[in-house]
């Protein structure tokens, strides 16, 4: 059958989808696109910190794309099709990649006799007509520009306005809690984040809402006799928020933490964002639900190039019904990649700006000398005090059992021990930890991956 | 307001829970014999495992017949998991000492108490292998001690490395109190030719027997009696008794037994065959081998049971003439090989109708594309079993024969072929 315009048009769910595939043909939302055969593949960078995979077989026609849209084919996958019927010189000769072949390996070929007899038929859709632009509006005169700047300058004064309310609203609700007793709040945490977080998203301070919403997992996952302590730590870490951002209420970190994240689009153009270009290496991935329904994505990324243990993290949010989505990177995956960070003290969050696979054998993060992992967490708490953990490089060390059957860390000259969140899989039990990559949050260690005699290791989320 | 802050600031940073007594490291994980797979297998091994579920001792075989072992991070046993090679027995171990968190003194019979059952029974089974007599001595010296579950289980372990050295210790038991494991003896003493009795029970089945002499071989023809319950006797009897003490019994060499023809029912056949695999010295199963294997009279199930003890060479025989006559997708023919994977050359399959079955249904499930078909079962297995048995260069010239017929070079189903031909053709004595 062959891929042609004619049969992208016949095989487009609708003319919205090809319109939506036309703002995607621009080459610098394809940092990769490459073809082998009939097989053309390619990662598009969407709104998110991870870019989709999206695949095609040219041959037998069928597509598959890691974004959650309920559209087949998606507008990353006509748009793939799209550019390598216009232009198939773009598409680089590759080996095919193992997110290829697996696809390929599911995939059943149509049956001949159902070949072509379902396809949609063409209708309305055109290529054409999806590539045309919309009729731009009149020029704004002068004085137009000027009431929308004065509009937007309102708007920002009155979300801070309402801002301000709530973070006084919140600190009245800290005092309450304080005055009327620690266990109470404990034995309540669920109801009363829920209304607090609630009056939170009123006040457009929708950042800091989702913080509180989580805030009971963090306290309830902790033993009984551990709970006051939590419900102190994270309660203090509120007021140090609330009072830094009434301090510099124009922080673009704060407002991060507080209101709402820049979108990609303005991270990369800020120009006072900060730019590493590196090696980095994907130490692996955190997938977690949170109670408004969105499944948070973290890829933990290290800098394979840095003199002492960078870490960045890529950050990516999308509904809980649109089910589980694939993984793009794979743990122990290494790149050159241009990371651009969020604003921030100590900067964690990033999106790939450019990237480009490894052209030689990158530096083993293993091998790094030991430093004192717990100074560098304290310097991150010391920049940044309303964080609720901090990534850390540990040194060579074993997993132990303490009486009561709790796991630890412990360095293997015992000078050190950190209490593990979770419980370890028998293999990292019985493992040598040349080095362990995870998180601290200054009462649990959550391992992410980690160098052993076994070779490199991921620890389950 | 302040408090709270610098109070969860100082428990964050300056403060940090600390063991309350004196931690205990988990034992390592055991290095094992062979190396880890390499690491460009890994992912197909993961996912056949992950189809697979429990069921991967002939893949553990498969690699343990090419000199690797599985990575630990795709696969550790289970605590009940008897069915895997002996290589992975110090894992075993390992993990029912629930992970390496309890150290333990060798097993001896003054630490014999402190041994869980579970984990004795698998130390036993590596001790059998390198030092039997030891493990011999341990267990006369303290099944007498143990549950009548026990001691059948000791009685049982006894099957790895039987010998002739056996014997005595196993005599013993066939006076046991509990009659499994009365019985459990009884069958071990007849894999090694020897009876429990005075040769009463092969006697009265040698008497169902007329023996004909010719050039050519001998027949047994089962005497026509017309007494009820006749049959099933003769079927208790060759349960009971040995092909070395029938062979006695008759006045003839167990060999010559061995290939002598057997007129009488369907059931008779059965049970005689059955008697041969399981009782019958190695000279006296390879002339089985040679003589019944090939003929379409002997049912092809029971080819398994004359595998048990067999040496690789006899083995490569067995499933040459398997092979001609499966007709399970080649689960027989893997069944009689192992342990002996990942050997047997191309030529053994080529003009088998299993084969020529096994690419039509191929065929079939290409073109049905994802549309399920009955087949599916079938190429499934056979393209699993096919990647157990044969050597590397046929795994790869198997591939190609079926990504020729359309399968995706990458499928699934092509898993264990790709792993074999991959593996190093060099096998592990």
């Amino acid at each position: 059958m062959g891929l042609t315009r004619g049969a992208i048009e016949a095989m487009a769910p609708d003319q919205s989808a090809l319109k939506a595939a036309s703002g995607l043909l621009k080459p610098g939302t394809w940092p990769l696109r490459a073809r082998s055969g009939a097989l053309i593949w390619g990662e598009c960078q969407g709104s998110g910190a991870n870019p989709y995979r999206v695949m095609a077989d040219t041959e037998d026609p069928g597509s598959k794309c890691t974004c959650p849209s309920r559209k087949f084919p998606c507008k990353h996958a006509l748009a793939l099709m799209w550019m390598y019927v216009e232009d198939a010189a773009a598409f680089a000769p590759g080996d095919v990649p193992q997110w290829v072949s697996e696809w390929m390996g599911r995939r059943r070929k149509a049956a001949p006799e159902r070949a072509g007899s379902g396809a949609a038929p063409r209708g309305d859709k055109s290529l054409d007509d999806a590539r045309a632009t919309a009729p731009t509006g009149p020029e704004l005169t002068p004085a137009q520009v000027e009431a929308r700047r004065k509009a937007a300058a309102r708007r920002a004064d009155d979300t801070a306005r309402s801002v301000r309310a709530g973070l006084a609203d919140l600190e009245t609700w800290i005092a309450d809690q304080l005055r009327t007793g620690l266990p109470g709040f404990v034995r309540d945490v669920p109801e009363r984040c829920r209304r607090i977080a609630a009056r939170l998203v009123d006040a457009k301070a929708g950042a800091l809402a989702g913080r509180i919403d989580e805030l009971p997992a963090r306290i309830l996952a902790r033993p009984i006799e551990e709970r006051i302590d939590a419900a102190i730590a994270a309660l203090g870490k509120l007021v140090v928020l609330i009072r830094a951002w009434r301090a510099a209420p124009d922080d673009a970190e704060l407002r991060r933490e507080v209101v709402a994240a820049p979108t990609r689009g303005e991270v990369l153009d800020d120009p006072a964002s900060l730019r590493v270009a590196s090696t980095w290496e994907v130490l692996g991935e955190r997938i977690s639900t949170r109670r408004d329904g969105l499944v948070s994505q973290a890829t933990w990324l290290i800098d394979l190039a840095a003199q002492a243990p960078r870490f960045a993290v890529l950050l990516d949010f999308f509904p809980a019904s649109a089910g589980r989505r694939s993984t793009v990177f794979t743990p122990g995956e290494a790149f050159n990649a241009e990371l651009v960070f969020y604003p921030a003290q100590r900067p964690l969050r990033a999106v790939i700006a450019a990237r480009e696979p490894l052209a030689a054998p990158a530096a083993r993060w293993a091998d790094w000398p030991d430093a004192d992992p717990m100074a560098s967490f304290a310097a991150h708490l010391l920049a940044a005090p309303w964080s609720q953990e901090a990534p850390v490089l540990l040194p060579a060390g074993r997993i132990a059992r303490d009486p009561a059957g709790q796991f630890w860390w412990q360095a293997v000259d015992a000078a050190g021990a950190l209490r593990l969140a979770g419980e370890p899989s028998l293999l990292v039990r019985g493992a040598a930890l040349h080095a362990t990559a995870g998180l601290w949050d200054g009462a649990r260690f959550s391992p992410i991956a980690a160098h052993t005699d076994w070779g490199r290791l991921v620890f389950d989320a | 307001m302040s408090l709270v802050a610098l109070a969860g600031h100082a428990a964050q940073v300056a403060f940090r829970p600390v063991p309350a007594a004196a931690l205990r490291n988990q034992d390592l994980l055991p290095r094992l014999g062979l190396p880890p797979l390499d690491a460009a297998l890994r992912p197909r091994f993961r996912r056949l495992h992950a189809a697979r579920k429990a069921d991967m001792g002939p893949p553990l075989e498969l690699l343990a017949a090419r000199g690797r072992s599985a990575h630990p991070a795709d696969w550790l046993p289970g605590r009940n998991d008897d069915g895997i090679p002996d290589l992975y027995l110090p894992w075993l171990v390992w993990v029912r000492a629930g992970g390496g968190a309890e150290a333990r003194a060798p097993l001896t019979a003054e630490t014999w108490d402190a041994w869980p059952p579970a984990e004795r029974i698998a130390a036993l089974r590596i001790m059998r292998r390198q030092e039997p007599e030891a493990a011999r001595a341990l267990v006369a010296a303290k099944a007498a001690d143990e549950t009548a579950d026990r001691r059948l289980r000791l009685v049982e372990m006894l099957a790895t490395g039987l010998s002739d050295a056996d014997a005595d210790l196993l005599s013993g038991f066939v006076g046991d109190r509990s009659e499994p494991v009365r019985a459990a003896a009884r069958n071990l003493l007849l894999r090694l030719g020897r009876e429990d009795d005075d040769g009463s029970r092969a006697a009265e089945l040698a008497g169902m027997f007329d023996v004909e002499h010719s050039a050519a071989a001998i027949t047994l023809r089962v005497k026509s009696e017309r007494r009820a319950g006749l049959a099933a006797r003769r079927g208790d009897l060759m349960e009971s008794v040995s092909a070395a003490g029938l062979a006695r019994a008759l006045g003839i060499d167990e060999c010559a037994l061995a290939r002598a023809k057997l007129h009488g029912s369907s059931a008779d056949d059965r049970a005689f065959v059955k008697m041969l695999a399981r009782t019958g010295s190695l000279a006296a199963r390879r002339a089985a081998l040679h003589r019944r294997i090939p003929d379409d009279h002997m049912p092809i199930d029971l080819a398994d049971t004359f595998s048990i003890g067999l040496p690789a060479a006899d083995r490569q025989a067995l499933v040459a003439h398997v092979a001609q006559r499966d007709d399970s997708s080649f689960r027989t023919t893997a069944a009689c090989a192992r342990p002996a994977l990942g050997i047997t050359p191309l030529a053994a399959f080529l003009e088998t109708s299993q084969l020529a079955e096994l690419d039509a249904e191929v065929a079939g499930v290409v073109a049905a594309g994802d549309t399920w078909t009955a087949a599916e079962g079938r190429v499934i297995a056979g393209l699993f079993n096919l990647g157990l048995l044969v050597a590397a260069d046929a795994a790869a010239s198997l591939i190609a024969r079926f990504t020729a017929a359309g399968l995706p070079p990458a499928d699934p189903r092509l898993d264990l072929l790709h792993i074999n031909a991959a593996l190093p053709s060099e096998t592990t004595p």
